[in-house]
């Protein structure tokens, strides 16, 4: 038994090391490689014609907002389609886009109100797509306040007849508000900064994170839509066009605000759920993603390590409890010499998950200096996470086992719209 | 028992110690959101728009006819009616509004230049930036060191450097040995006089295809095939003489496109990108690397605008035609025939 912890324990230790070694490899390539060029920097006046897909249950707080930044946005309103779709909302959200809709002929209307259909984002995306008329989608959360120019910078990505899907960054407008979105911030600038950026500078896998992106609707329509039982809709949609040869590009000045969860019950929630769609989408593709021959070598192993990546928080929470047992049983004479340098290596590395390198490398090059003095108390962010990330990996599980029905929860909203900001447009 | 509580005590600080450095650090204040300029739009002409702008509102509340408040008060040279001669040095913005502007040689302007009329710079002489209201010419071996605009024309001579940023209302054209960042005109034409006539080359419509119809992992296309839809590489890509593809082309590595071909659409590759004569591209055409365009092509459509954009440099040959913007992140050239095939025989 002392055998089998020892040999959990040096495996976690190289998988830790593994993690570590790619953040810095990350971290070194956005500070000092040559960038990839973005395709914002094409100007193209004959874009083609867009869907803007907004899924919506119970959002009448936030989205006012959301249609007043779409409607000042530049792109053409001969080539421009807004898809609300209200799904099962008990609050106005329905009657809101009702009168967005009468007032703006681009705004159409989907009401999802049948108690017997089934909700989630999936299911609700499906049947927006299936009634729009554009090619290309680009979906919003409802709390999301695109800049003027986003649905330009987006839509121009898919002149290249290889791209199959476009990830913008996000940008938290309610840093300010406490200690919890102080260090959402810093991880949505480590996280889209650094470590997407990176992976399309060296040709990886940036992901598709739902929101702030876009695809071709042909290629999911082709597969049959989303999967209407799986919470990551975004990563599946990931896998899916990667393994088949699609590219995945990320366009770090498609920059677009959020609202970050302001509770840590709030977040809480939301990294499960997370945890869990993407625990589901790994127990589906890792076999794919290990055999399929479009990906190179490096391709396979970073869309592998990305997979794995709400796995590893688990596996390394049962990684400490197994050190502490093996230190009380007298037994962590696990190696010695030089080889101690592991152990050095792997615990430096044990915040992994909010990896450290790329948040202080993506605060460098936001040009955020105090905010970095916030960055220790990741160290207790990272408990929280390895707890939530477990559970939800406890739900990834239970889910395939039992193919039990998925319900999906709304991440709560604590914006209150400001009428100053809800002007008409035109 | 007081010595393990305080080593307790102690021990239980540290673990805290960087929370509350957290808490400490955010203050009062908090952090303020990162900086999206959200009503901000893409313009390839914002250098001399933005200028302008500044220039006349400034002009709108001038009291003093010799100083003008743009970003900060700025000495101002009113050049109607002055002669300047050779080798003049100016360091005051220049305004000329009632006759056109001739500006001899070998002159240096330190600050900006505004016309209202046409603009004539003759050879070797430095300007800062232009923002012209007419047509702008330039002698040959002019050098910018910021941007020129011209609402019209602008024609440029031989072996000119033209900057950042060379813009133009309807036609740019520009001969060899001129080196640029980025161009963008709706009309461009490069390697020839500036009093040529072109002969606009036919025009095409591309259909409306399925995106998902493409040919993958090809390597060559073989000459006078035709394709209808995309061809992909993921590795390199050589369209032989005289193909036609009704879509898009992208290349994971280099891609050659050889004379006489045409590709209805765009353009992508990660690699380098050559171009050879008598080639027509509907749309844009963009690389990773560098970008290499032979003599009589055409990119882009009458009417549209469409852009070339290279991450390292471009090099144009003679009697080419584009339609929008051409842009780089290394100088880019105009090169003649001879120039063009030896850089073109360094990568094949």
């Amino acid at each position: 038994m002392v055998a089998i912890m020892k040999l959990y324990f040096i495996i976690m230790i190289i998988v830790m090391l593994v993690y570590m070694v790619r953040h810095i490899i990350f971290t070194y390539n956005r500070l000092y490689s040559q960038q990839r060029l973005s395709y914002r920097d094409i100007y193209d006046s004959d874009l083609p014609k867009i869907t803007v897909l907004l899924p919506m249950h119970n959002e009448g707080r936030v989205i006012t907002m959301l249609f007043d930044a779409l409607l000042r946005c530049d792109y053409d309103w001969d080539k421009l389609e807004i898809i609300a779709i209200d799904d099962h909302s008990v609050d106005a959200t329905g009657q809101i886009i009702d009168q967005y809709s009468s007032k703006y002929p681009i705004i159409r209307t989907l009401h999802r109100t049948d108690p017997d259909q089934r909700r989630g984002k999936p299911v609700a995306l499906n049947e927006g797509m299936v009634m729009s008329t554009g090619e290309i989608m680009i979906v919003f959360d409802a709390d999301y306040r695109p800049s003027k120019n986003l649905l330009k910078k987006l839509a121009t990505a898919f002149n290249d007849p290889q791209v199959g899907a476009v990830m913008g960054r996000v940008i938290p407008l309610n840093a300010s508000k406490n200690t919890l979105t102080n260090l959402l911030n810093l991880e949505r600038t480590g996280g889209y900064q650094v470590d997407q950026q990176a992976r399309y500078n060296m040709r990886l896998l940036p992901q598709y994170g739902g929101t702030v992106g876009a695809f071709r609707k042909s290629l999911i329509l082709h597969g049959g839509g989303f999967d209407e039982h799986i919470l990551a809709e975004d990563t599946e949609l990931t896998y899916r066009f990667a393994l088949d040869g699609w590219h995945i590009v990320y366009d770090n000045s498609a920059e677009c605000y959020e609202e970050a969860p302001e509770s840590w019950d709030a977040r809480g929630k939301q990294v499960r759920r997370w945890s869990r769609g993407h625990n589901e989408v790994m127990f589906r593709y890792l076999g794919k993603t290990l055999t399929v021959n479009r990906l190179s070598f490096f391709q396979r192993i970073d869309a592998v390590l990305l997979l794995l990546v709400y796995i590893v928080p688990f596996l390394l929470g049962l990684a400490f409890l197994d050190c502490i047992a093996l230190f009380f049983l007298g037994e962590m004479d696990i190696l010695t010499g030089w080889w101690i340098v592991l152990f050095v290596g792997a615990f430096n590395a044990w915040g992994n998950f909010a990896p450290f390198y790329e948040i202080a490398a993506g605060a460098l090059l936001d040009g955020m200096k105090d905010e970095l003095l916030v960055l220790p108390a990741m160290c207790f962010s990272f408990y929280f996470y390895m707890w939530h990330i477990s559970l939800g990996f406890f739900d990834a599980v239970v889910d395939t086992i039992t193919q039990r029905h998925v319900e999906w929860v709304k991440t709560d909203r604590f914006f209150e719209s400001d009428p100053d900001e809800t002007e008409n447009p035109m | 028992m007081t010595f393990l509580f305080v080593i307790f005590c102690i021990m239980l600080s540290l673990m805290l110690f960087p929370l509350l450095l957290g808490r400490y650090s955010r203050g009062s204040e908090g952090q303020e959101p990162l900086f999206i300029k959200v009503d901000n739009t893409k313009d390839p002409r914002y250098f001399a728009k933005s200028f302008r702008e500044k220039l006349l509102s400034a002009r709108d509340k001038q009291q003093d006819d010799s100083v003008l408040y743009l970003s900060k008060a700025e000495k101002v040279f009113l050049a109607d009616g002055v002669e300047l001669s050779p080798y003049s040095e100016i360091s005051e913005v220049v305004l000329a509004t009632r006759a056109p502007l001739d500006i001899p040689a070998h002159c240096v302007f330190q600050k900006e230049i505004y016309s209202e009329k046409d603009v004539r710079v003759r050879a070797r002489t430095t300007i800062r930036a232009l923002a012209g209201m007419e047509n702008v010419k330039l002698d040959r071996g002019v050098r910018v060191v910021r941007w020129i605009d011209a609402e019209n024309t602008l024609s440029v001579f031989e072996d000119c450097d033209l900057g950042i940023s060379a813009t133009a209302g309807k036609r740019i054209t520009i001969e060899f040995g001129c080196t640029f960042q980025r161009l963008y005109a709706p009309e461009i034409h490069s390697g020839i006089k500036p009093w040529d006539e072109r002969e606009m080359p036919l025009e095409h419509k591309a259909d409306e295809m399925p995106a998902s119809d493409r040919v993958y992992d090809q390597q060559r296309v073989p000459a006078n095939e035709r394709i209808d839809g995309s061809v992909i590489s993921i590795g390199d890509l050589t369209l032989e003489q005289n193909c036609e593809i009704t879509q898009s082309v992208h290349a994971d590595k280099n891609l050659r496109i050889c004379s006489g071909s045409i590709v209805r659409k765009n353009v992508f590759a990660d690699g380098d990108i050559v171009i050879e004569d008598n080639v027509i591209i509907g749309g844009n055409v963009f690389s990773q690397k560098d970008i290499l365009i032979g003599t009589h092509c055409r990119v882009g459509t009458l009417g549209q605008t469409k852009s070339i954009i290279a991450r390292n440099c471009i090099a144009l040959s003679q009697d080419s035609t584009f339609y929008g913007y051409i842009g780089s992140e290394m100088p880019s050239r105009i090169v003649n025939q001879e120039l063009f095939f030896e850089l073109m025989s360094n990568r094949y």
